[in-house]
């Protein structure tokens, strides 16, 4: 009896429980669907919650338009540079920041927490600033600098927090057996924490790719523009392109979904890592 | 003599590891906000922006400006709301998700995961798809409307000064709950079960129970996520960008929008700056409390 209520219990929290998933996740839902309508069925007055027929012209129109391409190009290399730079500056920090007794790293640890709070758009115009003076706005480099800004406290803070889990045994044998500090770090630490470094490439990746104001800021010129930038253009003046921009959103999106279903289980408890305990 | 220079090199070894970090957050991170401060006490507008030599000290005069400027106080009457209205329904809701997703059921794993997608997924797609969700004569929420009868004629979300600032906080509601939502759970899944097991022993109601151990137990996890809530919260541009453009006329500006176009759209880059240092002192103030709160949480 006990048992048959239990199951039903679970039962029904498994209903409600779908119920809530497919209730939020409606506008992303609504976003796909919508990019496989064509414009007559968008522009229906009786929207149709399943389209028609899958229709690709809004991705075939995306593939044969040269700009988009090199959207997606910018915003791969952005994304990919910024999350290189990011963990390549962060990791031996926050390998400091966890095991190393020295003057200064307390100074550097408040100010990771409390820079990580400036609103990212007021950094936009200092950065814009010092940037045009010395010539790398309309660069990839321009931007990806100040990807890193937003991206490396995060991180940092959640690296911090794997590294502290490892037991320092090993750091003190590996200096019996006459391993350098670097040498250490660089064979025996990092490959312990790549857990935590998946999840923080993921992060850097995703941020820099979804990232919006410092693109705006910094790259006035097209052929520099990242996906985020190119999607202005299909919201036009007279009326706008919703097919085609939920085509390009959907494909902005997949990047993300894809990192976020494969990192999921340690993306969860990096976020735990780098808020609340930071 | 050798080991006082076995300690230099050990010491030179350790500082290789923090230095280009250091560098890098000074150069990038902590400059630029002495740069705004110092711009917010010029007179930087587009003809001078480049050369320093021909900006000179204007005092208190942006600050003078902005304080002058109805925009400014609109903006910042916004941001309380847009804040205030998006942290409580986020929590709410996110709390609810939370205590909900502490039970045990099969699907429970991947189904709080997936609820995540809306807050990992970039802010300006996401403006992008509400603006959709929500447009006037096509979007679905006006036929859903419509044909439940709720109202008459299609609600002109965005484009209506009395609803862009609340549709703009659906959007922001939405992309925050999760968020609210994994951070509550960790700190539930931190109560220990025992608790609730003598509680139930002694008879305590299921309301006793979440009033006199989940609330006190979750406290600080509570406090913390509020904090960052609203400092998140306060930082919000890319959302509002896709949806309204702050507008219609000013109506869904909040503060960093206002200085945003301040600088970028009418070239008044002191007085951008100087709606910044507001921002930043304000953000400064939370940051403030938020590091009390976790030294606490800390030594308890």
């Amino acid at each position: 009896m006990g048992k048959w209520k239990r199951r039903y219990g679970q039962s029904v929290r498994c209903i409600i429980g779908l119920l809530i998933v497919v209730i939020f996740l409606f506008p992303i839902y609504w976003m796909i669907v919508s990019s496989f309508k064509s414009s007559g069925e968008i522009f229906s007055s009786s929207p149709s919650l399943v389209p028609k027929s899958l229709y690709l012209d809004h991705y075939a129109a995306l593939f044969r338009n040269a700009d988009f391409l090199v959207y997606i190009k910018n915003s791969l290399i952005i994304g990919i540079f910024s999350m290189a730079g990011a963990i390549l500056l962060s990791a031996p920090l926050s390998y400091a920041l966890a095991r190393k007794r020295m003057r200064g790293l307390g100074v550097i640890l408040f100010v990771l927490i409390i820079i990580q709070m400036v609103p990212g758009n007021s950094m936009a115009l200092p950065l814009y600033a010092m940037f045009s003076r010395w010539h790398i706005t309309n660069s990839y480099l321009g931007v990806v600098l100040a990807n890193i800004t937003s991206s490396l406290p995060f991180i940092a803070l959640v690296l911090r927090t794997s590294f502290l889990g490892i037991p320092a045994v090993l750091e003190d044998a590996a200096k019996i057996d006459g391993c350098s500090a670097w040498g250490t770090f660089l064979k025996i630490i990092l490959p312990l924490t790549r857990p935590a470094l998946v999840t923080c490439a993921a992060f850097g990746f995703i941020f820099a790719w979804g990232e919006f104001i410092f693109a705006l800021v910094l790259l006035p010129e097209k052929s520099y523009w990242p996906i985020t930038m190119g999607m202005r253009t299909f919201i036009g003046q007279h009326g706008t392109d919703w097919g085609g921009l939920m085509a390009t959103a959907t494909l902005s999106s997949l990047p993300v979904i894809l990192i976020f279903i494969f990192t999921q289980r340690h993306i969860v408890g990096g976020i735990t890592a780098g808020s609340v305990k930071g | 003599m050798q080991k006082k220079g076995r300690k230099w090199k050990e010491r030179f070894v350790n500082y290789s590891f923090v230095a280009p970090a250091v560098v890098f957050i000074a150069l990038f991170m902590l400059y630029p906000v002495w740069y705004t401060i110092e711009m917010s006490f010029k007179d930087v507008v587009l003809k001078n922006f480049l050369d320093s030599s021909q900006q000179s000290f204007a005092g208190l005069q942006n600050y003078k400006l902005i304080f002058g400027d109805k925009y400014f106080w609109n903006s910042l009457d916004h941001t309380w709301i847009f804040v205030l209205f998006s942290l409580v329904f986020q929590f709410a809701l996110g709390f609810s998700f939370a205590l909900f997703f502490n039970k045990k059921f099969p699907g429970n794993r991947w189904m709080r995961a997936i609820l995540l997608i809306a807050w990992m997924n970039p802010a300006i797609i996401t403006g992008a798809v509400f603006k959709w969700l929500m447009a006037t004569d096509v979007g679905i929420f006006n036929f859903l409307l419509v044909h439940l009868g709720i109202v008459a004629e299609p609600v002109n979300f965005l484009a209506s000064s009395q609803t862009a600032l609340g549709s703009v906080i659906f959007g922001n509601i939405w992309v925050g709950v999760p968020f609210n939502m994994i951070l509550l759970l960790s700190g539930l899944q931190g109560i220990d079960g025992d608790l609730y097991e003598s509680a139930v022993i002694d008879g305590a109601s299921p309301f006793a129970r979440f009033r006199y151990i989940t609330l006190p137990m979750l406290l600080p996890t509570i406090r913390v996520l509020l904090l960052l809530g609203f400092i998140y919260t306060f930082k919000v541009f890319d959302i509002i960008y896709a949806m309204t453009g702050g507008g219609p006329a000013n109506a869904s500006q909040i503060l960093p929008y206002y200085s945003y176009e301040m600088a970028f759209k009418t070239f008044k880059f002191s007085q951008g700056a100087a709606a910044s240092c507001v921002s930043f002192a304000i953000v400064a103030v939370l940051a403030a409390f938020y590091i009390y709160f976790s030294k606490k949480e800390e030594a308890a």
